[in-house]
């Protein structure tokens, strides 16, 4: 009797299992004839995620053998995690990043031209797809054109005696922001210290002034078109005492290298910043929302409402005015082992790229004030723009001093990207804290470089 | 004949073995699995690949050049200096304050005891990653932090904690402190409770004094709980990299990388796995010639 239960009760498991199994199997070959596409990506703009589910729809509606699995990753973590995976060879078919020769590296970062017409690819205007190149060849498709600047609480610069229009329109050397900037360093009315000007040295792209500044000192890139290091050059200690000089005159906090972005934005939103860096075109909509809070009394308290001007970053004397700009957008990889028709899934990655960054995605770039990077989104949303008057000529004003971008040797960058991870970066955040001295950072980089350029 | 009987009598004790200890096999099957599959694979994967230069679509081997790298690299010397300090400043502090609080809780009733008990006990429980936040807060750098509020109140100006060469690693090691006596104190009371009344009897008719009986017996007594903290702390704390990673990401001009967080780094930022992996044998062999020479040091009038 006993053995007749068992007997039952197995029989009725492999019989369960066989069904399920049946189920699976049958599932399995319909989902087969999908081809789904992983794309990482982050909160880009306010309105992204609805933005980007539109897109979504109206490529599936289009193609129903494509499947879009979208995951939103954090600004904070989302690199690192994307890092791991690159790691395990297992990316994600589309990732929100810039292509980097860290990642054309591990063999995973796929040039997407083999897999677009030309038609397609002339939708493009052709200075965006520059940025998405290494060494000539193209690994992603841009979202929309960018910029990074300075900007500023008008009632405050107004305050200091600081003609901001003419700022906009001139520029401003390194010696003039350090004597206009200085007079925003104070007490403020509502009894806090006031800063003339405030950046953040801590958390995410925290060494991005040095960056920007070495930019205005005729130094764009740590890697010249010849592929040539040029950070040994003594334009950078310029540079270097400039950003230190900053804080030995009390313009910048003595905590820069706790400064957040957070932090900096508190300040500003607390009128204890007079200048922020750094500042985008999107900024305008972000203090416009906080502005609305301050209004209905759901903001922190101390924080009022902000005029904000966008201002160009000052440049070394006898150097030109640059902007880092360029684009962002979306990068194509493949992973280590695909079980499928990788070819045809490529192309469908491509497929899936191209309506994530044209036409319609266009909307990311009207909210973020910024640029469309085709031409089939310039006429869809040309006449979407918001943006307050004096911010949008000095955009405009920007875009043209952008610094274009440079083609260079993929191992050498490595090389590059060593130096500023190794020694830059944990040296620099000692130079704002007043632990190292700007000579002695640049014999550290010279050091570096000479182990690794031999130069 | 006489075959077909031997068969018998095998397959009977076998399935009498199976009958009285079947479970017991099938119950450590799945820890044994868990372990070859996550832990000792993983551990050989991680040898081979210190002997390789690691590339996702195949790797290079290249022998003890990682190893050679390492010893000669100045940025390991320096996180392993680093580490040294953490330990050699926080291990015997904390068995020093988690000593010091057992002694004073085990002298309360049984209630206040689980009470005490249960509070210090309570960071072991809260997330290291909710914890290492609320220490940003508190070390906050303006003069409206936390910290710099306290030290305030005696006419200090504030202090740039995290970010300073100087208390970059010393605010690390304060946070101990702090916090994590839970497991510690735990061990100690349950030792002491361990510890026979009579004895301390004996010495109260010898008229010996409170330091006196913690210095020939609470102290003597307690060497294997001490030992065994001396051991596990060390481990932990040459492992350290949450608070790093999270509070100082090893800076300011690396004043508070350690050698786990340079493996986290080389590895998952620099996307040199066999350097990484090199560095983390070094680093085990460290804590294994470490522990051996506590043990055989300190261990030789330990009693269990």
């Amino acid at each position: 009797m006993r053995a007749r239960k068992v007997m039952a009760g197995t029989l009725s498991v492999i019989l369960a299992g066989s069904l399920l199994l049946t189920g699976c199997g049958s599932n399995t070959t319909q989902i087969a004839k999908e081809d789904i596409v992983k794309v990482w990506t982050f909160p880009v703009e306010k309105n992204y995620a609805k933005n980007f589910d539109a897109v979504k729809a109206d490529f599936e509606a289009k193609n129903p053998n494509i499947k879009i699995q979208k995951e939103e990753l954090t600004w904070a973590e989302g690199g690192k995690k994307f890092d791991t995976t690159v790691n395990a060879g297992n990316p994600p078919d589309i990732m929100f990043i810039a292509p980097s020769a860290k990642y054309i590296s591990t063999g995973l970062e796929v040039p997407v031209e083999n897999y677009l017409d030309a038609k397609t690819l002339a939708d493009y205007y052709p200075s965006g797809l520059e940025y998405m190149k290494v060494d000539g060849k193209l690994y992603g498709l841009p979202l929309y054109m960018k910029i990074q600047t300075m900007g500023g609480n008008k009632k405050l610069l107004e305050e200091a005696g600081i003609d901001w229009k003419s700022i906009q329109q001139n520029g401003w050397t390194w010696d003039q922001f350090k004597q206009l900037v200085k007079k925003g360093t104070k007490t403020n009315a509502d009894g806090k210290q006031q800063y003339g000007f405030v950046f953040n040295g801590s958390g995410v792209d925290f060494s991005e002034l040095l960056d920007h500044l070495n930019m205005n000192n005729g130094l764009p890139y740590a890697l010249d078109k010849n592929s040539k290091y040029t950070y040994t050059n003594p334009k950078f200690l310029d540079t270097l005492k400039f950003i230190r000089s900053l804080i030995t005159e009390g313009i910048s906090p003595k905590e820069a290298n706790q400064i957040t972005p957070q932090k900096r934005m508190d300040y500003l939103y607390s009128e204890q910043a007079m200048i922020i860096f750094k500042a985008m075109p999107y900024y305008e909509v972000v203090i416009a929302d906080n502005n609305k809070k301050v209004a209905d009394k759901t903001a922190p308290a101390g924080q009022k409402q902000i005029d904000f001007v966008l201002l160009p970053e000052p440049h070394a004397d006898g150097q030109q005015a640059a902007v880092l700009g360029g684009v962002d957008g979306y990068t194509m990889f493949k992973q280590k082992s695909y079980n499928g028709d990788q070819e045809q899934h490529l192309k469908n990655i491509a497929k899936v790229m191209v309506a994530l960054t044209s036409s319609k995605a266009g909307a990311s770039a009207v909210t973020l004030n910024l640029p469309q990077v085709t031409k089939s989104g310039e006429d869809m949303w040309k006449d979407k723009y918001t943006m307050s008057p004096e911010n949008k000529a000095e955009v405009d004003r920007l875009f043209k001093t952008i610094v274009p971008p440079t083609q260079v040797n993929p191992d050498k960058s490595l090389k590059a990207i060593k130096i500023y991870d190794e020694v830059i970066k944990p040296d620099y955040q000692a130079l704002l804290g007043g632990d190292k001295t700007p000579e002695r950072m640049f014999q550290d980089v010279q050091n570096k470089a000479k182990e690794l350029f031999g130069q | 004949m006489k075959k077909m009987a031997d068969a018998d009598n095998r397959w009977a004790r076998n399935r009498q073995f199976i009958q009285d200890y079947g479970w017991s096999y099938i119950f450590i099957a799945l820890p044994i699995l868990i372990f070859l599959t996550f832990t000792l694979y993983p551990l050989l994967r991680a040898l081979v690949m210190s002997f390789q230069t690691y590339h996702v679509m195949g790797s290079e081997w290249v022998g003890f050049k990682n190893y050679a790298y390492v010893f000669h690299r100045e940025l390991f010397s320096k996180a392993l200096i680093n580490t040294l300090l953490y330990t050699l400043g926080t291990v015997p502090i904390n068995i020093i304050i988690s000593l010091g609080l057992a002694l004073a809780i085990f002298q309360l009733g049984k209630k206040s005891q689980t009470f005490f008990k249960a509070s210090f006990y309570l960071p072991a429980v809260a997330s290291g990653v909710t914890i290492s936040l609320v220490w940003l807060f508190i070390y906050d750098p303006m003069p409206e932090g936390l910290m710099n509020q306290f030290i305030h109140l005696f006419g200090f100006a504030n202090v740039n904690w995290l970010g300073k060469v100087d208390t970059a690693l010393l605010s690390l090691m304060f946070l101990t402190f702090l916090g994590g006596h839970g497991s510690g104190l735990i061990l100690y009371l349950a030792s002491l409770g361990g510890i026979p009344k009579t004895i301390y009897e004996a010495a109260d008719i010898d008229a010996a004094s409170t330091w006196s009986k913690f210095r020939n017996i609470t102290w003597p007594l307690l060497k294997p709980t001490t030992l065994y903290m001396l051991v596990i702390n060390v481990i932990g704390s040459f492992q350290v990299f949450m608070s790093a990673y999270l509070m100082t990401s090893g800076g300011p001009d690396h004043a508070t990388t350690t050698i786990a967080y340079l493996i986290y780094q080389d590895a998952f930022e620099y996307f040199e796995f066999g350097v990484a992996a090199a560095e983390s044998f070094i680093l085990a062999l460290i804590i294994v010639a470490i522990s051996v020479l506590q043990f055989k040091y300190m261990g030789s009038d330990v009693e269990y």
